[in-house]
């Protein structure tokens, strides 16, 4: 006779439970707790958003609605990754929904703001216009290659991480890298300012690339 | 170790923060009251929220960075600054730079004034004025593909999309674009692929001339020898790896040769009409060379190209001319034919 469990709720491992603790403050409705997550967490998330999408643009349009699902959906947070990966994953649902509503915004032609790190103007003019060619190119992908690209090649994350955020498997992700990156060198082969720009991302192609017989 | 591809995020300034934060909580609030938000979404799915939001961000511009015609310019540090003008102009002075932002133009001035500057012309069309700098702290004025790079000198940039042209007016600057490398001194212009020059030399040079031997001019520019002086033998330089610092300050502050005197618009828009139908490729470059100015000519210009493009069958082309008329010159004598045109060419 097989052995009854005493409760069918599944187990959670809390990986962070500090992170828990904080998130239960704002779930009980502490504005001051959840004034704090916003300007704890607004710096990263803005970068991460600004590289998936490449511009500020719609920008605080995409942290309203990321923060604001955070906000709505701590209640769901059950400390198994960090509150920062927790958000993270939030950020990118925000992020998949803004390329499905893009269509329908006005379309302005796109801006990449000007680099100012760095000694010398040429290096961040050529930069500046190979990042736009880019995300020129990056708008032309399927939205779910497009994320699983930039969240590897320009914002670093693991694949495994980006699989997670993205929920999808492992192979899965690795074919999204794979298949972007093949669609953006094949249109970018005759630009030579942004094939310079994408071997900058060599360095871990291995991985990606194995997927090429899936 | 994988590198990441370098995007630098330009940061959200505070007065951003604060409508997001604001308008965040100000929905949290609206949620837990279950009420309608008091504030609006700074996203809006109507094109006149966006709009809005557009006007007030010129206006904030206009207000931070415009001055009166009869005022004293304002002095403005380095700090990342996005201009954009509507009808009037503007005047900045920058640290060694007197810049004049022409109407319906938008740009982004950035960098430190004792090291190198960047200027981005977004639109439009500016006018630059530089003290002579040293040469391994240059201007940079980026209009598209094409890169200008000065160390003192007075000259204008125009973009309208993904076009360029340069004018000097004084001293030498240095323009590049697709890896290449050209320097234009005084009294000379030099146009990228879909512009043309509009100074005389061109307009009489052959029909159908050849892209000079000496000239960086990608894809079939049109600009002739004598326009557009070669650049001393540095050496073809790639934008990956862009223009090798001049060995001395490149400042000749040369007296400009008598500047060939330059046909008009009219006379430019007249022989665009009369080679439509024999060389339409001749009359869409003349007539492009006369749209990106703002007097009648450009309007007729704009709206003859458009029309053109209609005929030929290029619906697209003809819809971007055609919205761009109505977008310049909502007023204009060929508003009304330019909705209908559109209206054919949907």
């Amino acid at each position: 006779m097989p052995r009854e469990h005493p409760t069918a709720t599944p187990l959670h491992v809390v990986r962070a439970p500090e992170d828990l603790l904080f998130a239960s403050k704002c779930v009980a409705g502490d504005r001051a707790a959840l004034r704090e997550l916003f300007q704890r967490e607004r710096q990263r998330v803005h970068a991460l958003l600004y590289r998936v999408v490449g511009s500020n643009a719609h920008i605080e349009d995409l942290l309203q609605d990321t923060f604001l699902e955070v906000f709505r959906s701590l209640s769901s947070y059950r400390g198994e990754a960090s509150l920062r990966t927790w958000i993270d994953r939030c950020a990118i649902r925000a992020a998949y929904a803004y390329f499905g509503r893009k269509a329908r915004l006005p379309q302005l032609e796109p801006v990449l703001d000007p680099i100012f790190k760095g000694p010398n103007a040429e290096e961040r003019a050529s930069l500046r216009e190979a990042a736009r060619r880019l995300y020129a190119e990056l708008d032309k992908l399927e939205t779910k290659q497009r994320l699983a690209f930039t969240l590897f090649a320009i914002e670093g994350l693991p694949l495994n991480e980006i699989a997670k955020m993205m929920e999808a498997s492992l192979m899965t992700t690795k074919t999204r890298v794979w298949r972007a990156r093949r669609a953006i060198e094949k249109r970018a082969r005759k630009d030579a300012l942004l094939v310079e720009f994408l071997a900058d991302d060599k360095g871990d192609e291995k991985d990606a690339e194995s997927c090429e017989e899936t | 170790m994988r590198r990441n591809l370098e995007v630098q995020v330009e940061p959200l300034t505070e007065q951003r923060w604060s409508r997001v934060e604001r308008a965040i909580f100000a929905r949290l609030d609206a949620e837990a009251s279950g009420r309608a938000p008091e504030t609006p979404r700074t996203r809006s799915h109507a094109p006149l929220a966006w709009m809005s939001a557009a006007a007030a961000f010129a206006a904030l511009a206009l207000v931070i960075f415009w001055r009166a015609p009869t005022g004293a310019p304002r002095e403005l540090g380095v700090s990342p600054s996005r201009i954009s003008t509507g009808k009037n102009p503007s005047h900045l002075e920058l640290p060694g730079v007197s810049l004049d932002v022409n109407p319906e133009s938008a740009v982004v001035v950035g960098g430190e004034a004792q090291r190198s500057m960047l200027i981005v012309v977004d639109r439009g069309e500016i006018a630059c004025d530089v003290a002579p700098r040293a040469a391994d702290a240059p201007l940079i004025v980026q209009a598209g593909e094409v890169r200008v790079r000065v160390v003192g000198t007075r000259f204008k940039v125009s973009r309208l999309g993904e076009s360029a042209r340069v004018e000097v007016q004084k001293g030498v600057v240095e323009v590049s674009v697709a890896g290449k490398t050209t320097t234009v001194g005084a009294g000379e212009s030099w146009a990228s692929a879909k512009e043309v020059v509009s100074s005389a030399p061109e307009v009489t040079a052959p029909r159908e001339p050849s892209v000079p031997s000496g000239a960086m001019l990608p894809d079939g520019v049109v600009v002739p020898e004598a326009h557009v002086r070669r650049a001393p033998p540095r050496g073809a330089v790639t934008q990956a790896h862009p223009v090798t610092p001049a060995p001395a300050p490149v400042v000749e502050e040369r007296e400009a040769p008598a500047a060939p005197r330059a046909r008009s618009s009219q006379d430019l828009f007249e022989s665009a009409a009369k080679v439509e139908v024999s060389d339409p490729g001749r009359a869409i470059t003349l007539y492009r060379s006369i749209e990106t100015g703002q007097d009648s000519w450009a309007q007729n210009a704009l709206f003859a190209h458009a029309r053109l493009e209609a005929t030929r069958g290029n619906k697209g082309e003809a819809r971007r001319l055609l919205l761009q008329y109505l977008s310049r010159f909502p007023r204009g004598a060929n508003a009304d034919d330019a909705r209908a045109v559109l209206e054919r060419v949907r």
